[in-house]
């Protein structure tokens, strides 16, 4: 297991995938600022592939799909996922239209990196994610990653695939590091970060992280919580949930965006249509954050967020522990919420972005 | 020499009206976009073409397939939905291709092709490939944001990439007057400092000719921005004639069609006008055996 943060593994990636072949290229607005110190210096490094690009989402969306189609492999990066609303047109019409048309003569592996903000005052334009707008685009592959091991896969892989990839990164999964299971020998896929026999968890994203830190309190109390990081939402593996569901016969599912029309949804829906659900004792539950929008402030984005405390409480009830445990359980993960202020990842984070 | 281009016009207009001609059977059951009225300049942009060519239309592609020299047969098929035609009946007339001839997209969201081409002209320039980029659009994609994003980012990094702007005054029925406040569309070309050119159905064969060698060869180097002055003679989607729909008025229909330089060739060239009709009885005979195997 290696000790690079979510950031450095990015980092480390992108050399290589730019070292690797001279006709790959980046293009990022701002690209000289490093990006989240996720392609540091690298439009020093390689000058030759690295493209600084206009405020011209829809062009610039609609030309890497393209000239991923001819002589040159492309990785895009933006700012913040509302950006890319704006190249909504591309991505809709012409994504992997191309491919379609031409008998996968004209493909596009190319790479859109749409950053998913939070905290620090980032507010309702700043902070969506929107991962089933992008997830119901066809023959686009959607991913969700986590920790550094899930970029290295996308970042190494997607040259080979025939359609577009969109990384929609977390900005607070930029400091998480590996964990055993996440290193694992794997695929393009979802997978289980902890294994647990009491309760399942399916997440994606940041939430994987809130699960993952319920469960390892959990698990201090000898109660299993088995986390399956879904990863890749254009191809959720109904098949690990349904092995997980088997044994634990409990389930929850985190939105990170909404919860109709959403990733639980979607799950929720493969699994009763394949008949998975019918191992469950209890209605399985779903959480996702406590609002339409994220305001601005830092304590009514607290309010708006959820929270480790909320997870635990689904937990609790789904397992339906006494309440001594559950108040144990609950205190302890609370105490842990607060002692980092809640509109930063980390003590050593300075804002703005 | 120029003989032979007047004579290829000549075979698109044929090759066209008799589209139009069996469109009436609704056989062809996918919406077609015709060009008819707009075909004076067709030939000469392959004539000038020297080396490879990615080119990427709107809705109005028959035009783009035909100067191309696509497959004829392959673009009938299509507009047919057969399995032998050249998107084996994927796509039908808004989304004619033949990568064979370097027909690389349509695409019936208007501007929504610019970005495909830049990205070609993106691709060729990084690669020190000798390849020309052509997006081709009309006026009513000059509209759309889209333009003015690719003409920016085209100029700004000198790609290798000709915007073609046929402007027939008109999107569906709405004349340009209403949607813009000036029917030049080189003016955009200019904002973005791309150099432009600009040729009208008035001009000579030998003038149009002579434009697209320029255009063409400054296209290599840095982006250059044509506006192809036309007039559209049938309705925007369809095979009728629309002499007073919509905002065209009789006057206006008349006098572009007096203008129209291939009825004009048509009309006092007794050659030319047995050129466009066994051209055109070919392709109703080919449209008929298809109508008759479906």
């Amino acid at each position: 297991m290696n000790n690079l943060s979510h950031a450095q593994a990015i980092l480390v990636s992108t050399e290589e995938y730019l070292k690797s072949d001279p006709s790959n290229v980046i293009l990022c607005e701002g690209i000289s600022d490093g990006f989240y110190s996720t392609i540091d210096l690298l439009s020093l490094k390689y000058p030759d592939q690295s493209y600084e690009i206009p405020c011209s989402e829809n062009s610039m969306v609609g030309m890497a799909l393209s000239a991923s189609s001819y002589e040159v492999t492309t990785l895009v990066c933006l700012q913040r996922v509302e950006f890319a609303l704006l190249a909504i047109e591309q991505l809709v019409n012409n994504s992997a239209k191309n491919s379609f048309f031409t008998d996968s003569q004209r493909n596009s592996p190319c790479l859109f990196r749409f950053v998913i903000g939070r905290g620090w005052g980032q507010g309702p334009s700043h902070s969506q994610s929107l991962e089933t707008l992008f997830a119901q685009i066809p023959d686009i592959n959607v991913f969700m990653p986590v920790f550094p091991n899930d970029s290295k896969l996308i970042l190494s892989n997607f040259k080979s695939l025939h359609y577009p990839c969109i990384s929609l990164e977390h900005r607070w999964t930029h400091y998480s590091f590996d964990t055993v299971a996440s290193m694992d020998n794997r695929a393009l896929s979802s997978y289980v970060v902890t294994n647990g026999k009491d309760l399942t968890v399916v997440a994606y994203s940041y939430n994987v992280l809130l699960a993952k830190a319920v469960a390892d309190e959990f698990e201090k109390l000898n109660v299993g919580i088995e986390v399956i990081n879904l990863f890749n939402l254009s191809q959720i593996n109904a098949e690990l949930i349904a092995t997980s569901i088997a044994e634990t016969r409990l389930l929850l599912i985190l939105d990170l965006d909404k919860r109709s029309y959403s990733v639980s949804s979607e799950v929720l829906g493969q699994l009763a249509l394949k008949g998975l659900l019918g191992c469950l004792t209890r209605p399985p539950k779903r959480l996702s954050n406590h609002g339409i929008y994220c305001p601005s402030s830092p304590k009514l984005s607290a309010d708006y967020y959820l929270r480790g405390a909320d997870i635990a409480q689904a937990a609790c009830d789904l397992l339906d522990l006494d309440s001594y445990t559950k108040g144990t359980l609950l205190e302890k993960i609370s105490a842990l919420e607060q002692s980092v202020p809640s509109d930063v990842p980390n003590q050593t984070f300075s804002g703005p972005f | 020499m120029l003989r032979d281009y007047i004579d290829k016009a000549i075979k698109y207009r044929a090759i066209e009206l008799a589209i139009a001609h069996q469109y009436a059977n609704q056989k062809m059951r996918c919406p077609v976009h015709l060009s008819i009225g707009q075909e004076y300049w067709l030939p000469f942009l392959k004539k000038n073409i020297f080396g490879k060519v990615r080119c990427f239309s709107s809705h109005r592609s028959h035009s783009m397939y035909l100067a191309l020299e696509g497959n004829i047969y392959s673009m009938l098929e299509e507009l047919y939905g057969l399995q032998t035609g050249c998107l084996k009946g994927r796509g039908g007339s808004m989304h004619l291709k033949d990568l064979g001839v370097g027909l690389e997209a349509s695409v019936p969201i208007l501007g929504s092709s610019l970005p495909l081409a830049l990205g070609s002209a993106f691709s060729a320039k990084h690669s020190k490939q000798h390849i020309l980029s052509i997006a081709y659009f009309g006026d009513g994609a000059c509209e759309e944001g889209v333009l003015h994003e690719c003409l920016n980012y085209a100029s700004a990094n000198r790609l290798p990439i000709l915007f073609i702007c046929e402007n027939n005054l008109y999107s569906c029925n709405t004349i340009i007057s209403k949607r813009q406040p000036s029917d030049n569309m080189n003016r955009f070309a200019v904002a973005a400092r791309v150099k432009t050119f600009q040729i009208s159905s008035s001009d000579s064969f030998k003038d149009i000719d002579s434009v697209l060698s320029q255009v063409i060869a400054s296209s290599y180097s840095a982006p250059v921005f044509l506006e192809i002055r036309s007039y559209r003679l049938y309705e925007h989607c369809g095979h009728r004639i629309d002499k007073e729909f919509g905002d065209r008025t009789l006057p206006e229909y008349n006098l572009f069609q007096n203008l129209d330089p291939i009825s004009v060739e048509i009309n006092r060239n007794s050659s030319s006008k047995l050129l466009f009709d066994n051209t055109f009885q070919e392709i109703v005979r080919i449209c008929s055996i298809i109508e008759e195997s479906i």
